[in-house]
């Protein structure tokens, strides 16, 4: 039955096809993904954005993180996000340092956790990070980067927050760096950071 | 016989009335009670916008919290199951681990929607064709509801006691409703040095057995050595009805886990059935496993069977006859994932059964070596390149001699939502040889891309 033949070898080619294809976009996937991870300070996607897992899930923006903060969050996303949906944010904000890092350590603690115990403190930082207060304005600033440079001009700053620019600019570079940003928001008080009435408080919601 | 049979498994040789049965209105009068049951249960259990099964729900945790890719179960879900149907606690050094009766007072509170999926079901397109000696090959393909099951387990409220009934609807594309999974048990003990004891209808090795001992797998169908019914007509993957004790100890972190499980079985019918009621048999079959996490998600597997059960020879003919054969498997299955990335898995089982050709006369038997090296490459958590092959050998007095059955299979999973309750798969398996009893050549090639729903 020469006409099956072909058939079986149409089905065989419909099914090898797939298999070549998703293996070579796994591998310009993960080219892309180290070039990123290599490029700390570029601004571009960390890992994890490229990491297939969960993308729309806690899609933060990582041009505000430091380069410890960018690797929890990548292991955040990989290991808590196996078993976690990620779209919330933290319920435990008030919770303490040690409380995120007892918490973090118990789930290492469990089967199928796969974390080492340098994974573990990279996601205690990140999860502290996260969950800090102060970061709130940086977090919510540096989502509105356009250019991705990692800082931010007075252009880019909405009108109505512009005023605050020249007395978070030390420097006087005319560009605001996450670290400028939190320097000021600690400045002004926790209270007067989380009432930045001018910014979207669920932009992060949002976007994912 | 083997190889025909697994593809009797399939739905798709051996009934050419199946096709006119699987359409029409005699299809639609069965399911339809079933249809309107799981539309309504589906509206009533589902809380949120994405579905999830059962266990996912209770704990507001995703598929892959308890398995690589469903069904393969993964460490947590192997004691999930170990442990009473209870989440396994962190196992932290130097803190007390909690008993059961503990995590029974951790549970969220008891409801229907946790306890109950509705809709384990898998949609196929398959194509096969098929060569034996002697005939004419055939060729078949369509679309089909290959498997809906619907699970009921959990705890009793405020009791170290679990349950778990699994009622299948279709199987193999086939309309036939079975209980193939109805037991009860009690667990006690602490994480750390658990044990359970339970009674009912239980699959031989579902939650016994670590990665590569584990009935399910990645590919369309299961390794030969669980699914090949020998010429005893005794197969591996069977739900016999009996008792089954287990204990467990876990290290800190779960850094090494063995476990020990004993069953005692009422066996088998002479059709290869398992008994389900009283019978006139006497002798029960024995059922041993051991286990061995050693690394994460990496471990090792000892397993044995002793049984026995009638065999009739040349049914149907003048020459007919039944004696009892002893029924004999050994295994030692493996597997390593390295890196979390890719996962090794190994296995093999000696098959060693009483055979009798000509009444009255014994010391014949059935022997095989089954044997499978099976590599999972999780490109992401939730995408899985495979690829599988299997070596059955068979020999059995009187026969034409030792003979051989090869099968090579590959396919692609992924899950299609972000919980892991919907998974797409591709699977391709190749599979020829000769039957241990004729020494006819079969040769098997089957093309399946599934969608597998878990709500």
């Amino acid at each position: 039955m020469p006409r099956h033949r072909s058939t079986m070898k149409i089905l065989a080619l419909l099914f090898l096809a797939p298999l070549i294809w998703i293996g070579w976009a796994a591998v310009l996937r993960g080219q892309t993904a180290q070039k990123s991870g290599d490029n700390t300070d570029s601004g571009k996607p960390c890992p994890a954005q490229a990491y297939d897992q969960d993308a729309a899930e806690l899609a933060l923006n990582t041009t505000a993180m430091s380069a410890d903060v960018r690797q929890g969050y990548r292991l955040f996303r990989e290991k808590c996000g196996t078993c976690h949906s990620l779209n919330q944010k933290p319920t435990k904000s008030e919770s303490s340092a040690q409380d995120w890092t007892n918490m973090v350590y118990r789930m290492r603690d469990m089967p199928s956790s796969h974390m080492s115990d340098a994974q573990s403190k990279a996601i205690v930082t990140f999860v502290i990070w996260n969950a800090d207060y102060s970061n709130d304005l940086v977090k919510t600033l540096m989502a509105i980067d356009h250019d991705h440079d990692g800082k931010l001009s007075k252009s880019e700053l909405p009108e109505r927050m512009q005023s605050m620019f020249d007395a978070a600019d030390t420097n006087r570079d005319g560009e605001l760096t996450p670290e400028e940003i939190r320097k000021y928001a600690e400045a002004q008080g926790s209270t007067a950071v989380t009432a930045s009435e001018n910014c979207d408080p669920d932009h992060r919601k949002k976007k994912s | 016989m083997c190889i025909l049979h697994r593809f009797d498994k399939r739905g798709l040789l051996s009934d050419p009335g199946r096709q006119e049965r699987r359409t029409g209105r005699r299809l639609l009068k069965q399911l339809l009670p079933h249809l309107l049951m799981t539309v309504s249960m589906f509206v009533l259990t589902q809380a949120n916008g994405e579905a999830m099964p059962m266990y996912s729900r209770r704990y507001d945790l995703k598929c892959s919290a308890c398995h690589t890719i469903a069904p393969v179960l993964n460490e947590m879900g192997w004691m999930f199951k170990r442990l009473g149907y209870h989440l396994p606690p962190a196992l932290s050094e130097g803190q007390q681990a909690p008993t059961i009766s503990e995590l029974v007072q951790k549970e969220p509170q008891w409801t229907l929607a946790d306890n109950l999926s509705i809709a384990v079901a898998d949609f196929s397109l398959q194509a096969t064709r098929s060569t034996q000696e002697g005939t004419s090959p055939s060729s078949s393909s369509g679309f089909q509801i290959n498997t809906w099951n619907n699970y009921a387990g959990g705890w009793l409220p405020n009791t170290n006691f679990f349950y778990l009934a699994e009622f299948d609807i279709i199987t193999n594309g086939s309309v036939s409703p079975t209980l193939t999974n109805a037991y009860f048990g009690y667990s006690g003990g602490n994480a750390k040095s658990s044990w359970y004891v339970a009674g009912g209808r239980e699959h031989l090795q579902i939650g016994e057995g670590t990665r590569a001992a584990e009935v399910y797998s990645l590919m369309p169908a299961s390794p030969l050595l669980f699914e090949t019914t020998s010429p005893t007509t005794f197969i591996f993957d069977q739900s016999p009805v009996g008792i089954d004790a287990g204990y467990t100890w876990a290290s800190d972190g779960y850094k090494n886990v063995f476990a020990a499980t004993a069953k005692v079985t009422n066996g088998d019918n002479a059709d290869g059935s398992e008994i389900l009621g009283l019978s006139s048999k006497s002798s029960k079959d024995v059922w041993f496993d051991a286990d061995w996490w050693f690394a994460p998600e990496s471990g090792v597997t000892f397993l044995d069977h002793y049984g026995a059960k009638d065999q009739t020879q040349n049914s149907g003919a003048t020459n007919q006859f039944t004696y009892r054969a002893t029924i004999r498997r050994t295994g030692l299955f493996a597997n390593y994932m390295i890196a979390n990335k890719v996962d090794v898995l190994g296995g093999y089982m000696l098959n060693k059964d009483d055979w009798q050709s000509v009444a009255g006369v014994a010391g014949g038997f059935f022997r095989a070596n089954d044997y499978f090296g099976e590599a999972n490459y999780y490109i992401t958590p939730r995408l899985a390149l495979s690829g599988r092959y299997d070596l059955l050998e068979q020999r059995i007095t009187g026969g034409p001699g030792r003979e051989a059955v090869h099968q090579w299979s590959a396919a692609i999973n992924r899950t299609l939502t972000r919980s892991g309750a919907v998974i797409g798969r591709l699977g391709y398996s190749y599979l020829t040889g000769r039957d241990p009893l004729t020494g006819i050549q079969t040769t098997n090639r089957l093309f399946q891309a599934d969608v597998s729903f878990n709500f």
